[in-house]
């Protein structure tokens, strides 16, 4: 699968296979991965250019209905391109009707203390890139139009999902939408860049719409957090304040966080 | 039958960790159990003097691990149970005499003599709670009814179950009746419903506490104490006994009493509690 049969090679691709063995899997001298916000595309260093291109050349055309329409970024933290190669492989990926991303929207840095991910999902951490997957080509194939079609704005495929409590002490962070089912305690805190929904009681400290999506919601069953904030703004519960026992939800409306009800019909929020 | 080594911690300070100790341990002594009970607290050791055993050391555990002192001569029998042994930690050193590793080595020859191993944890998140909780088989959490002790308890459970030890049990120590009956104080199902993990006792404010503490004397001995009443309870489930939880009342006038024998009270629910 894309492996190139020359002997200096093979010496390179060990080294490097020893020194990368547990962050990657690499097929030859060219990785793809999927990341969630997108296929991250590494190359190997030590690799003369036109071998590479033909890697990937073959690895495209392996799987051309996944890859269709695609965007990938360029992983340049251990090998860059001169403008010449940058121009053939954007040549390449043209064939296939891919683009070039940059690099930062797709590697996501995460302030998490590790023992939350890798308790979770069993993976460690890699420096400074949150989890990564690899793509099998058994799966890719049965989704290939599903992938390629452009999601709907208001859906999102890299919601975090959590099935337990946050204790005191404990800290989500995620890019993307978070959902807990369970409790969020006093002194856990939860910090997302899309909505955040407690199926329990939030008792906790949470801010979506980091850093400044204003459309962001927070629901819970229990509404009654220490802090809530929305994007750039922040609430507490007013002074007498007594806990509602229904579900609730917080919304940004003319320049306020505003928590209401969650009734059939009323409590529906458009995302723009 | 296989030792069990519990740390009873809180993160709080000042909730009862090592009255708790004391008392279970004792508790656990009278019903024939081979118990060592050890002070972690290094710097601010308490449960010697809880256990009217301060006059008696010689040796502690800082010494056992430096290797200046064989275990058993830094063993106190105590002064009333047979079965029962202290190991006291250091006054003049600090937590940071000796590390998770020592400790792990030094739980495993304690298992070799005793049933029970309870070790009192010091108050915070730091390295001597850590040390605390490395040898540790199954791990009691003390917490009161009020707002910051269930904060912090929470925080500890957090810590336990991510350092892979079996999810704790909680003792609510100086629960007051009175001032939850006028909605002052949280009541067992406010607590429970932050922490959400299995109770094992409940244990009543106790002005005789005081001063069984500073007669050097675990209130389990005294007879007409509550309190003492539900260590010795919380000793028996933590064997395996079922024991039902303690009702949260009041002390009753006499036509409270009344009404109650005649079936006017509010019903008694027993809750189980497994071990």
């Amino acid at each position: 699968m894309g492996m190139e049969d020359t002997s200096e090679n093979n010496i390179s691709e060990a080294q490097s296979n020893l020194e990368r063995e547990e962050k990657q899997s690499v097929q030859g001298n060219i990785a793809i991965k999927g990341t969630r916000n997108g296929l991250l595309l590494t190359l190997e260093p030590e690799t003369p250019f036109s071998e590479l291109l033909n890697a990937l050349s073959h690895r495209l055309s392996e799987a051309p209905g996944f890859f269709q329409g695609a965007s990938l970024a360029l992983d340049t933290r251990r090998r860059n391109l001169r403008i010449s190669e940058r121009t053939q492989l954007e040549e390449l990926l043209a064939n296939y009707q891919m683009s070039v991303t940059p690099l930062e929207q797709t590697l996501i840095v995460k302030q998490n203390e590790p023992e939350i991910i890798s308790s979770e999902v069993g993976i460690e951490p890699s420096l400074d890139v949150s989890i990564e997957t690899t793509i099998t080509a058994e799966i890719l194939s049965e989704q290939t139009p599903a992938l390629i079609d452009r999601l709907d704005p208001r859906d999102s495929d890299d919601t975090l999902f959590l099935r337990r409590t946050i204790r005191s002490g404990q800290a989500i962070h995620h890019t993307s939408n978070v959902v807990i089912l369970g409790d969020v305690n006093p002194g856990a805190e939860i910090v997302a860049s899309g909505d955040i929904l407690v199926w329990g009681a939030l008792r906790g400290m949470v801010h979506a719409g980091y850093p400044n999506n204003e459309n962001a919601i927070v629901c819970s069953l229990v509404l009654a957090p220490v802090q809530l904030r929305i994007a750039h703004l922040l609430s507490r519960p007013p002074d007498g304040f007594q806990v509602q026992a229904r579900p609730e939800y917080a919304t940004i409306k003319s320049g306020q966080i505003v928590v209401e009800a969650w009734m059939n019909g009323h409590g529906r929020t458009t995302r723009k | 039958m296989d030792s069990r080594v519990i740390t009873i911690t809180s993160g709080k300070g000042g909730v009862g960790k090592t009255t708790t100790t004391a008392n279970l341990g004792t508790a656990l002594a009278m019903q024939g159990k081979k118990v060592a009970v050890l002070d972690s607290d290094i710097g601010l050791r308490n449960l010697d003097a809880v256990l009217g055993l301060e006059n008696r050391i010689v040796y502690d555990l800082v010494d056992v691990v430096e290797g200046q002192c064989h275990l058993r001569q830094a063993l106190i029998k105590d002064k009333r149970q047979p079965e029962l042994y202290l190991l006291p930690a250091a006054q003049t050193r600090d937590k940071n005499a000796i590390n998770s590793i020592q400790m792990e080595q030094l739980c495993e020859q304690l298992r070799k003599d005793f049933d029970f191993v309870l070790i009192d944890s010091p108050a915070g998140i730091e390295q001597g709670f850590r040390n605390a909780i490395v040898g540790a088989d199954e791990i009691i959490i003390v917490a009161n009814p009020e707002m910051a002790s269930v904060r912090d308890a929470d925080r500890i459970i957090g810590l336990v179950e991510a350092a892979g030890k079996p999810e704790p049990r909680l003792i609510l120590n100086r629960l007051r009746a009175e001032m939850v009956k006028r909605g002052d104080m949280m009541d067992v199902a406010d607590v429970l419903e932050v922490l959400g993990i299995d109770l094992v006792g409940i244990v009543p404010e106790d002005e005789m506490i005081i001063v069984a503490i500073n007669k050097g004397e675990p209130i389990v001995y005294e007879k007409h104490s509550r309190a003492g009443s539900a260590y010795l309870n919380a000793a028996q489930r933590i064997i395996g006994k079922e024991v039902p939880l303690e009702e949260v009342e009041e002390v009753q006038s006499f036509m409270e009493r009344l009404r109650r024998m005649f079936g006017f009270g509010p019903a008694m629910a027993e809750k189980r509690v497994r071990s």
